[in-house]
């Protein structure tokens, strides 16, 4: 059962968190005394994703890292147990932005809880358009220790920001926010009652959000109340059950351009799962429903959800919004080892009802099955994997204002893989690897052209050497087959087949322990076939494309303080376009356009001395471009780049330490596609921290 | 006395598996359904041997509402990853849902746009926007102005998006692909320049968050 919205909207937030602290401290009170928690790690993994506001996995191990270290303190010792700061300031810059930081950690521990505090600031000025971006925030949290038999807890964050940015005729934008919220919470992990073992957790919070974004306001201030148990005991030995609870009830008010109004939501969620460790496997099968109603202002709206507000009167532009959500989940999971083998099973549905009251989106209704197995096992040498993979979900709508829904749009996937590993003589390793994947997408009532079709096929074959320690070599033969079809006749005339094959030898030598070549040679070649290229009405032309990689890196390590890298890569580029296939069926093709590119880097790193590092690299690169036609053309283009910096980290000081960290690069770069802000700039990271 | 471990597996049933994933490699696992021929001529997709035609590719898919045109066009996954940077006010608009945007993302939203019965007018760019010439393996296009209209064929309601992106280009395998578009503010509405229109992050953000 929902939780009743009970907070006066005028006084919201502050009553609600009066109110959670008297919840708090009942639970408290009420609460049973710790006894030795059984294995609840199978309860935890209930959750299905179908409710967003229950106790889920990760918060179930955020709680439990809570009530660690609420016990990790020292009972005997003195009240006040010390306390660290931590300022830090730095600045930054980059290609796209200089920022300027300081922060200030603060670290106080009680003898019974502790308190953190961390304050920050930052300044950016954009390099490639007019924007500035300062912001202020902070965090805090409160952990009360074993003060109560509850793990209690207080947190709270300030966020505050302004961002001026300015486009191109001069407007200037004011997005500015300043939100600030506070959260109490309580929970107990894992206590027992009777045969149960449970996890009970409460929250109180306030939200208060001031922000405006082009001249229109959007405020909220409300108050959320949050509660849930999960409960679990043990049917027989390796069977558990598990159920869970969860409820949140938030009131306030919302502004939105020049409107006001009370806002309120509430949300529930159940769930309840059987796991078992039992001789014929681990697994679970876990059942949630969990729901929402929210009330709250937003911009009209048209049947696609987006803001449609042209040619309206101020007054009418923003609405009252009642949203709805229902979502029920059921998944299964079954994990089978038998020596070296294993098969894991899962299967899953959901469904998913959401509603609007004024948006022309109406009610949407999704549905989702999916179903997963995988078999991996090994014999002698080889290990052998399999899995399929189905999905099939669908979405419908009935638009606001409709009598008929609009006809499901699904979408039906499914995924065959296999991988095959097997070593070879003489240190030779073999992997194959397999896949077959078909997604299609139905429109039902045909209520839009798009259905399509889309077959992948991927076959490919590893094998990795290693001679002697001192020299490596690998091979690669690929080949990828993708069909794309669309299925309407209004959108039939592009599909295609396209078959590419990579084959890639390449080695790594060894040559010294100060020296390494290591060299690698790429070729792709794809065809695409158009379907229906033959057709008059289809003016597509079947081609061929051809590259070729040639990638050389030497790496020297002369001394144990210098590394040298030097690197090329040499790339030859192939287009043509199919013209005839003569009657034996051979095809001739036009060659449109040949480009060759060739890139040489050069990296250097030096260590200085201890936390002082000199680094430098620079390319270049010549693109020369053959392009075939009426007139034949060719262009060349040379780029670059060159940059030296270093890096320095520091530290002083043992008990109270004084810590510098410096990365600073100048660049420099030239070429076609370099821009003003991109031809000279400094890459730089420095800040300094001190603790005390 | 001790007994030997029984043997899961004979030898026989790996080869027996090995034929059964050999099988698939005729193909024959899944079929795709008979296309219907074409009725109207083809939209004319370029080549992707520059940067300029996978962007002209993109506005194509734009105006015919043909996600293929799209995904041939967004750098396949196993290269460059493909990333989408949301402008401030998409960013607000739609907390966390730009986070972690690579193609699958990019590729769900564009078919929920396409599927969603509009229908599309764009401009990718600017009359007199002059790319670079691409060199080497990347090409980044800065300031480049796009201007998109989608209408709802079910209300007849028109949205304009016109922003202002850096968008990037990289040469993975045989051709060019985007890599990456960073919106950088929305632009004026030319009919009514007090007005700001907003970028295509909130086109992404409405259809991404479904």
């Amino acid at each position: 059962m929902q939780v009743k919205a009970f907070l006066d909207r005028t006084t919201a937030p502050f009553l609600a968190l009066a109110v959670a602290s008297a919840l708090v401290f009942v639970l408290a009170a009420a609460a049973p005394a710790p006894a030795m928690a059984q294995d609840f790690e199978d309860a935890e993994d209930d959750t299905t994703g179908a409710a967003a506001d229950s106790l889920s996995n990760a918060e179930m191990l955020r709680l439990a890292a809570l009530e660690a270290e609420a016990v990790s303190g020292d009972p005997l010792g003195p009240f006040w147990q010390g306390m660290t700061n931590k300022p830090k300031a730095g600045v930054r810059s980059n290609v796209r932005q200089y920022s300027y930081y300081g922060e200030n950690v603060t670290n106080v521990n009680f003898r019974e809880g502790s308190f953190n505090n961390t304050s920050s600031y930052s300044w950016e000025e954009y390099r490639k358009q007019d924007k500035t971006l300062e912001k202020r925030t902070d965090q805090f949290s409160y952990n009360a220790g074993r003060l109560f038999p509850f793990v209690t807890s207080i947190t709270g964050n300030w966020d505050w920001s302004e961002d001026l940015t300015t486009n191109t005729a001069g407007f200037t934008n004011l997005s500015k926010r300043d939100s600030k919220n506070i959260n109490l919470s309580a929970s107990k992990t894992k206590f027992q009652t009777g045969a149960f073992t449970n996890t009970l957790k409460a929250d109180a919070r306030v939200d208060d959000q001031k922000s405006v974004n082009q001249g229109q306001r959007n405020d909220f201030s409300e108050g959320s109340l949050s509660g849930g148990l999960q409960s679990g005991t043990a049917l027989s030995e390796g069977v558990t059950v598990a159920g869970r609870y969860f409820a949140k009830s938030t009131s306030g008010d919302r502004s939105l351009g020049n409107s006001t109004s009370p806002s309120s939501a509430s949300a529930d969620s159940a769930g309840f799962g059987v796991y078992f460790d039992r001789s014929f496997g681990t697994g679970r099968v876990a059942v949630t429903r969990s729901n929402f109603d929210k009330k709250y202002l937003d911009f009209k709206k048209n049947s696609n959800g987006l803001i449609d507000t042209v040619g309206l009167d101020d007054q009418d532009k923003v609405v009252e919004e009642l949203e709805t959500r229902d979502a029920v989940s059921v998944e299964f999971e079954h994990t089978l080892q038998l020596r070296r083998m294993k098969l894991i099973t899962k299967a899953s549905r959901s469904t998913d009802n959401q509603d609007y009251r004024v948006s022309g989106v109406g009610l949407k209704e999704r549905e989702q099955d999916q179903f997963d197995v995988t078999w991996g096992f090994g014999v002698g040498r080889d290990s052998l994997a399999l899995s399929y993979k189905f999905l099939w979900k669908w979405d419908d709508q009935r638009i606001k204002g409709a009598t008929l829904n609009r006809g499901r749009q699904y979408t039906k996937s499914r995924n065959y893989d296999l991988t095959w590993m097997r070593p070879l003589i003489g240190g030779t390793r073999m992997t194959f690897k397999y896949h077959e994947g078909l997604t299609q997408d139905i429109a039902e009532k045909v209520h839009n052209q798009n259905d399509k079709d889309r077959l992948q096929t991927d076959v490919s074959l590893r094998l990795d050497r290693d001679w002697q320690q001192k020299f490596k070599t690998s091979m690669i033969f690929s080949y990828k087959q993708g069909q794309d079809l669309s299925i309407r006749e209004s959108r039939s005339s592009n599909n295609n087949v396209k078959d590419s094959y990579e084959i890639s030898p390449g080695f790594l030598w060894t040559l010294a322990p100060w020296l390494t070549l290591d060299q690698s040679y790429q070729v792709f070649i794809q065809y695409t076939d158009y379907v229906y290229s033959d057709l008059e009405s289809v003016n597509r032309d079947d081609n061929y494309n051809k590259r070729g990689n040639l990638t050389t890196k030497v790496t020297i390590k002369p001394t144990r303080r210098l590394d040298l890298v030097v690197r090329n890569d040499y790339n030859r580029r192939f287009n043509a376009t199919r013209v005839v296939t003569d009657a034996a069926g051979n095809s001739y093709y036009h060659k449109d356009q040949i480009q060759t590119i060739s890139k040489i880097d050069f990296g250097m790193t030096f260590r200085v001395a201890p936390g002082v590092t000199l680094e430098s690299a620079t390319y270049q690169t010549e693109d020369v471009k053959d392009t075939f036609g009426a007139r034949d053309r060719t262009t060349t283009t040379r780029s670059g780049e060159v940059w030296v910096g270093t890096k320095v980290n520091k530290r002083w000081g043992k008990t109270r330490p004084l810590e510098l960290s410096a990365t600073v690069k100048k660049y420099n770069a030239y070429g076609p596609a370099v821009t003003a802000t991109s031809a000279d700039y400094w890459e730089a990271d420095v800040w300094m921290k001190w603790e005390f | 006395m001790t007994r030997s471990a029984p043997r899961i597996l004979h030898p026989a049933a790996l080869l027996v598996a090995l034929l059964v994933a050999l099988a698939a490699l005729s193909g024959c696992l899944f079929e795709p359904r008979d296309p219907a021929p074409p009725s109207t001529s083809s939209i004319q997709y370029l080549p992707k041997t520059s940067a300029a035609n996978v962007w002209a590719n993109l506005e194509r898919s734009l105006v015919n509402t043909h996600a293929f045109g799209w995904e041939d066009n967004v750098v396949p996954e196993g290269g460059t990853p493909f990333i989408y940077i949301p402008d401030s006010q998409a960013a607000d608009q739609f907390p966390g849902v730009f986070d972690g945007w690579n193609r699958t993302k990019e590729v769900a939203f564009i078919n929920r746009l396409y599927n969603s019965d509009v229908t599309i007018t764009a401009k990718l760019k600017e009359d007199d926007f002059v790319p670079p010439d691409d060199s080497g393996g990347e090409v980044q296009w800065e300031g480049v102005v796009y201007d998109v209209s989608v209408t709802s064929k079910t209300d007849g309601s028109t949205t304009r998006y016109r922003g202002r992106a850096i968008i990037t280009f990289s040469v993975e395998g045989n051709f060019w692909y985007i890599t990456r578009w960073e919106d950088q503010f929305g632009e004026g509405d030319p009919d009514n320049p007090d007005q700001i229109l907003p970028t295509m992050g909130v086109l992404r953000g409405t259809f991404g968050s479904k």
